[in-house]
């Protein structure tokens, strides 16, 4: 097993049985669970939006240099400076040059994955500008010096009780302060932020190709605010973002918002088409697009999972997934958690260290079943199993109880042959290796099945 | 700066892939069909309902002076000095009607609420359609504390595809650089899926519907 597969094995060992962390992910996951079943009610027919967003992005992938030189095209037309970055290096460096050039000291940034991806906060505080997360989760894990717990609610892990300590530690708040109280907090500390900034950062949900521009959904308004002060907007989007047409949104943000959170739509829906032009009242002076592949084009080059690319990173898959529910997403220890994660992170990063996310799976098909773009992820992990065995990335052990599994259970008298007391002893210690002490293996009956029904037939006969 | 190699690099890596697989497209759906439900409502109606399901306000006003008054009530309740505004038309109309107001940017970061117009209304969703066009510009549809939006019922349009199109009549090819579709004030729940409103932007919206 990679260092990686044994990092994961434990840490899932350690948090799946820590009751606090169970309870405070039950809780935030029953809320979410609660308000999409409302947002499902808003939908006369959601398995047909379903179909047409899938369609859309299926049509995207199969067009997709076409849609990027589209959208490059425009983009530039419209004053948008695009730059193509085909790794994280590239993308900071092209980002520590800008940085460079504007002589930037403080730069605010909305929530973005693709930023986690490149570790923009690092690569921004490497040439001393200050980088300041200003989604209020994300201003959360920053504050405490941890990651995004998961990719639509950054700070799911923390009770409020949690939020009012750290906020008491750093800048000592009341220690009984209500979330009301903290978001207020936030909000009158990050005003000055905004208005200070020299570079305002975004990621994109879609890159709309007809008219070249950049869509951004939030709730919070600090997109707005990062976008309506500082003299550069720079957005770093990856290149499986792009959706045909501005059309398209109309059938694309609901589906987002009723997946994401289970708004009907979420708060706003910004379409960014530029810096400030001739006449309007205020706005950027430069905007940059930064397209980042980072081995999207290898996952692509994969004919099953190269359907994974239509993600719209909903964070559907994350919430309905019993293993998610129980490691949580730090133990994945990826910028991509869950489901939709444990696909795409082995195209990313290597199957070396992270072809184990795909055991990580019961294959009970939930995410399947929630997925907007009806990614069919449980057969994706499967097919990245598969890659695993080819590569010969599992351990010996497995592969010699797997063939030995396959001697016996391929002949019905090599499976009867001997008694369930006998197998029952054999399997005990696996009680303790593999499935551990804290589940109770299930036993082989007296009888087996086929046996039974024997016995059952001849006495009607 | 732009790498041109790595544009050529991350083009030819998916013609490539292309050639060895092609990616597999669904059947198109079904494209007439509404997925949402239908309006059974006035739009106007539906708008209100929709904009105050998610924490908003709407005040539907027969005429333009009906407006003023419910504009007059508004600030006096909320104990609001005077709305900071920069659209010359809506100047005009507080000026009519002795709205107090201020465009003098010195008062910008202590405004208490400011009023813009908008670009559309979007029945279904209670969406309030702003964009970086008029003179308001970017930050008054998000910095103020207050915000509020008079409209003409002419802006309702029944879905978002719909102020979409709509969008597209009027500015052509050439968007403003900021369209934003604001649907209620501004909020999160990011402690504990509490809800609170006003995050980063207003904590109220209000739109001032009217017939002429």
């Amino acid at each position: 097993m990679s260092n990686q597969a044994t990092k994961f094995s434990q840490a899932a060992t350690r948090i799946a049985f820590d009751m606090r962390h169970r309870q405070t992910i039950r809780f935030n996951i029953a809320k979410y669970d609660f308000a999409v079943n409302n947002g499902r009610q808003r939908y006369q027919s959601l398995a047909l939006a379903k179909q047409r967003a899938a369609y859309l992005k299926r049509l995207v992938l199969a067009n997709w240099d076409t849609y990027l030189c589209t959208f490059e095209a425009k983009a530039t037309q419209n004053g948008i400076q695009v730059l193509w970055a085909k790794d994280s290096k590239e993308a900071t460096t092209y980002i520590q040059q800008i940085l460079h050039d504007e002589k930037a000291h403080l730069l605010v940034k909305s929530k973005s994955m693709t930023t986690e991806e490149i570790m923009l906060n690092e690569c921004a505080e490497a040439l001393g500008c200050e980088s300041l997360e200003t989604d209020l989760g994300e201003f959360i894990v920053q504050l405490a010096g941890e990651k995004p717990y998961h990719i639509v609610t950054p700070a799911m892990h923390k009770s409020k009780e949690d939020v009012a300590l750290l906020f008491a530690e750093k800048f000592q708040t009341p220690l009984q302060s209500t979330p009301e109280q903290l978001t207020n907090f936030v909000r009158e500390l990050l005003r000055q932020k905004y208005t200070q900034a020299d570079i305002g950062v975004t990621g994109a949900n879609f890159l709309i190709a007809d008219i070249g521009g950049v869509a951004l959904t939030e709730n919070e308004g600090n997109g707005l605010m990062s976008t309506a002060f500082p003299k550069v907007h720079i957005v770093i989007a990856g290149i499986e973002k792009l959706i045909p047409s501005v059309n398209d949104l109309g059938l694309l943000w609901p589906l987002l918002a009723a997946h994401g959170t289970g708004q009907q739509i979420t708060n706003y829906n910004t379409i960014f088409t530029g810096p400030r032009r001739k006449g309007e009242a205020d706005g950027p002076e430069k905007m940059i697009v930064i397209l980042l592949d980072n081995a999207r084009t290898d996952l692509y080059a994969d004919a099953a999972c190269s359907e994974s690319l239509a993600c719209i990173r909903c964070g559907a898959c994350l919430n309905a997934c019993p293993v998610y529910k129980t490691v949580g997403g730090y133990t994945y220890d990826t910028t991509y958690s869950g489901p939709i994660g444990s696909v795409i992170t082995p195209f990313l990063k290597g199957f070396i260290n992270f072809g184990h996310l795909s055991t990580a799976s019961s294959l009970c098909g939930a995410c399947a079943t929630v997925c907007p773009v009806l990614i069919p992820l449980p057969q994706l992990l499967l097919e990245n199993r598969r890659k695993s065995v080819e590569k010969n990335l599992r351990p010996m052990a497995e592969k010699m109880l797997m063939q030995g599994f396959r001697l016996l259970s391929s002949s019905r008298m090599a499976y009867d042959i001997f008694p369930a007391e006998l197998k029952n002893l054999a399997f005990a210690p696996f009680n303790f290796i593999l499935w551990g002490p804290k589940r109770k293996m299930p036993t082989f009956a007296s009888k087996s099945f086929s046996q039974r029904y024997k016995q059952l037939n001849s006495y009607k006969k | 700066m732009p790498n041109i190699d790595s544009r050529e690099l991350i083009l030819s890596r998916i013609r490539k892939a292309k050639t060895m697989h092609l990616p597999q497209i669904p059947a198109q759906p079904e494209q007439n069909a509404s997925v949402f439900h239908p309006i059974t409502e006035s739009e106007a109606t539906c708008f209100k309902k929709e904009l105050e399901l998610v924490s908003g306000k709407c005040e539907i006003c027969p005429t333009e002076a009906v407006m003023a008054k419910k504009i007059h009530h508004f600030i006096t309740d909320s104990a609001i000095d005077k709305l900071f505004c920069r659209d010359n038309a809506i100047i005009e109309f507080l000026q009519k009607n002795k709205i107090p107001y201020t465009n003098d940017e010195a008062e910008f970061t202590t405004m208490q609420a400011a009023i813009t117009s908008c670009e559309f209304l979007v029945a279904r969703t209670g969406t309030v359609v702003v964009s970086s066009a008029g003179n308001s510009g970017r930050q008054l549809m998000v910095f103020p504390p207050i915000h509020l939006v008079i409209a003409t019922k002419k802006r309702l349009v029944p879905y978002l595809s719909d102020a979409i199109t709509a969008l597209q009549h009027q500015y052509g090819d050439n968007f403003p650089s900021l369209v934003s579709f604001v649907s209620g004030p501004s909020r999160t729940a990011d402690i504990e899926k509490t809800l609170v409103l006003g995050a980063h932007g207003p904590k109220q919206l209000q739109v001032f519907l009217h017939n002429e």
